[in-house]
């Protein structure tokens, strides 16, 4: 027997599932590195790294 | 004749009372869940607790009538068989003896303990002259929790065989193995009978009430438990997907060199080598890595040159090492390796250029540093570009999803049953 | 006329012999219960009105429970065991003790086991409780000596059909008997204990 919880579910996990395999065909991933992030402060043109440790 | 034994819980000092002083063995306190021994004139502890009593929809104390009898609740337990879960009230009358009421899902079953014995065996049994069918497997319960006074020894963990036999809306329920069994028949009884004799208020209405107004055996059928299964389909969707994308990922060609880093100023254009996207869209993946760091970080951009029209796609990376002392002794930070993922890459030829540039923490050295001291003036980076890369962070995404829904469906459940 | 009796407000038992009485000892006070039964209770079996006369209750390692002795009227000896709220109406059948599965026990060697099962009257009966128990007080008229200490091995069969067989041994000997599980509305009673806070259900008395 098929709950309605678990149909649901079933629709959600197809959905994931379509979206990570057409994401993997487009070669498409929110994590890909466009970006130079932020975290490193730019200063005076070059970017100044280091330690964050306190 | 008082009908009541009033006792001291000598874990917390809590007033009690047995109400069916004589044939109660063992009382699980109200106030602090200790189990005590009430079978003799002294009240003993056997275990001690001092958690809150366990909440369960039906207190001790509780008195309604059902089927003509006044039923007074003594005694609860919350019993659990694999994943499934549900709670048992133990009901005494004196001139009547023990029933039992079951609540499972929100539906309601009456217990008589049956006197004349169903014959059979595993799989049917005959009682007063029907057959009943096996239903389920049979399987091990277990006492999660327990409230109030009971005839027999109790103790949370206990676990019992039980099998449960049905026919036609009645249900036969054996708990016990080897000499002692225990046959007990149950009847379906409607909620409101039950919230109305006990006088309970209403709980929130059940969308379930109107849609399947008479289920026959709810209780005992251990209503299909689909959490379980939600798990195993996440975790086989995972498994599909992994594949799926090892597959889509395609044919891999990768290319590798390295670069010198200079201090201070930025080495531009050099090539790495050269990389073929031979799918429509490819992920690349570059990884940096550099063997000899010490308090030096290395900034490096990168540039995927496509041969036939000259656009570059860029991308950055950076290899970073530091360490140093203080009062917690010694300690580093950085990574000497880092892996830069570029996505949608087109199908085409690839060169990949690097600008190298190094500097040191927490200033860059000085040319007369890395003159006369054991500094290298240029750092080594080894840099590697491959094609057909696996965004491992897609994966990762699509793992929390799927187990988030089943997680959350398990919290609810047990949010619920703990209501109970 | 049975020999033993309790006397219901200093807890003595007492021996009557012939026509005098010899102070056996104190039995112990019974502990409270909510039995529905008292002395003086009586039940209609068949054509037999079986009256209570006395009560013993004994205790063993997980609980305790009553046994009432009923008078017929025509001597013979009717006990009511009353345990979980149920009960087991029986009478004695001596010639149980030369059942071959028994005879050990009865002759004071051996135990018998929790699933064994014995014949009798072609109902198979098997054995689903085996315990020491020891006395915890009585009253009214019985026939032995009730003071504390007094301990006994009990041995319960059931059937299919609600048959019971009880084996006891204690220091008189070995006993058996043969009866029915029954509810209390089967057993037609009258005159039963009133208990605060409950009322008797409606056509539970005769």
């Amino acid at each position: 027997m098929v709950t309605v919880r678990l149909a649901i579910f079933l629709f959600w996990a197809t959905m994931i599932l379509a979206g990570a395999i057409s994401a993997s065909y487009y070669a498409w991933s929110p994590y890909s590195d466009e970006e130079r992030s932020a975290s490193g402060g730019r200063s005076g043109g070059a970017f100044v790294r280091g330690p964050t440790h306190k | 004749m008082t009908a009541v034994r009033a006792i001291t819980c000598p874990q917390c000092g809590g007033a009690l009372e047995v109400r069916a002083a004589g044939f109660s063995v063992n009382l699980a306190c109200l106030h602090c869940g200790s189990l005590l021994d009430v079978s003799r004139p002294e009240v003993a502890l056997i275990e001690a607790h001092d958690t809150a009593a366990a909440r369960f929809r039906l207190k001790p104390g509780m008195r309604g009538a059902l089927f003509d009898v006044e039923w007074e609740v003594v005694g609860a337990l919350r019993r659990s068989e694999g994943s499934y879960r549900w709670a048992e009230f133990l009901l005494f009358n004196p001139y009547a003896g023990y029933r039992w009421l079951i609540l499972s899902e929100g539906e309601w079953q009456f217990g008589t303990m049956l006197l004349d014995l169903p014959q059979g065996d595993d799989d049917t049994v005959t009682w007063r002259g029907k057959r009943y069918a096996r239903h389920e497997e049979p399987g091990t319960v277990r006492i999660t929790a327990v409230l109030g006074e009971f005839y027999w020894r109790i103790r949370k963990g206990d676990e019992v065989a039980s099998a449960v036999f049905e026919r036609g809306g009645i249900v036969l329920s054996r708990e016990g193995g080897g000499g002692e069994v225990n046959w007990t028949e149950l009847v379906e009884i409607d909620v409101d009978t039950v919230e109305q004799a006990f006088g309970l208020s209403a709980p929130k209405p059940r969308r379930r009430a109107a849609a399947q107004p008479f289920a026959p055996f709810a209780a005992t059928e251990r209503r299909e438990n689909d959490i379980p299964m939600m798990f195993a389909i996440a975790l086989g969707a995972l498994f599909v997907l992994l594949l799926a994308m090892v597959l889509i990922a395609g044919p891999v060609d990768s290319a590798s060199g390295s670069v010198n880093a200079p201090y201070a100023v930025t080495r531009e254009g050099m090539k790495i080598g050269t990389i073929s996207v031979r799918r429509p869209h490819q992920f690349v993946k570059v990884k940096a890595s550099a063997e000899q760091l010490t308090n030096t970080w290395v900034d490096l951009d990168y540039s995927l040159v496509d041969r036939a029209t000259g656009q570059s796609i860029d991308g950055y990376g950076i290899v970073e090492q530091y360490s140093g002392t203080d009062s917690d002794g010694s300690w580093t930070e950085g990574s000497r390796s880092d892996t830069t993922v570029f996505g949608q890459v087109p199908r085409g030829t690839y060169d990949l250029y690097v600008d190298a540039a190094a500097h040191g923490w927490p200033s860059d050295p000085t040319a007369a540093e890395l003159g006369w001291y054991s500094l290298p003036t240029t750092i080594t980076v080894a840099v590697r570009a491959e094609t057909g890369a696996i965004p491992w962070g897609n994966w990762w995404t699509a793992a929390f999803l799927l187990f988030l829904f089943p997680s959350l469906a398990l919290w609810r459940q047990m949010r619920k049953e703990r209501e109970w | 006329m049975l020999p033993y009796v309790t006397c219901a407000y200093c807890h003595t038992l007492i021996l009557r012999n012939g026509l005098s009485l010899e102070e056996v000892g104190k039995v112990a006070v019974l502990p409270p219960d909510v039995s529905p039964i008292q002395l003086g209770t009586s039940f209609r079996i068949g054509d037999a009105l079986l009256t209570v006369i006395g009560r013993v209750r004994w205790g063993w390692a997980d609980g305790s429970w009553n046994e009432w002795l009923l008078s017929g009227g025509d001597g013979s000896e009717h006990w009511l065991g009353e345990a979980m709220g149920a009960f087991m109406l029986t009478r004695a059948r001596p010639d149980l003790l030369e059942h071959p599965a028994i005879a050990p026990f009865a002759a004071g060697n051996g135990d018998i086991p929790v699933g064994t099962r014995i014949e009798v009257e072609d109902v198979t009966l098997t054995a689903v409780d085996c315990k020491d128990a020891q006395c915890l007080g009585s009253e009214g008229d019985l026939p032995f000596a009730t003071l504390p200490g007094r301990v006994m091995a009990s041995i319960d069969f059931r059937g299919p059909d609600s048959e019971a067989v009880s084996i006891q041994r204690d220091e008189r000997g070995p006993s058996a008997w043969l009866g029915h599980y029954s509810e209390l509305a089967a057993l037609a009673p009258g005159n039963l204990r009133k208990m605060e806070g409950w009322t008797i259900p409606a056509g539970l008395e005769r």
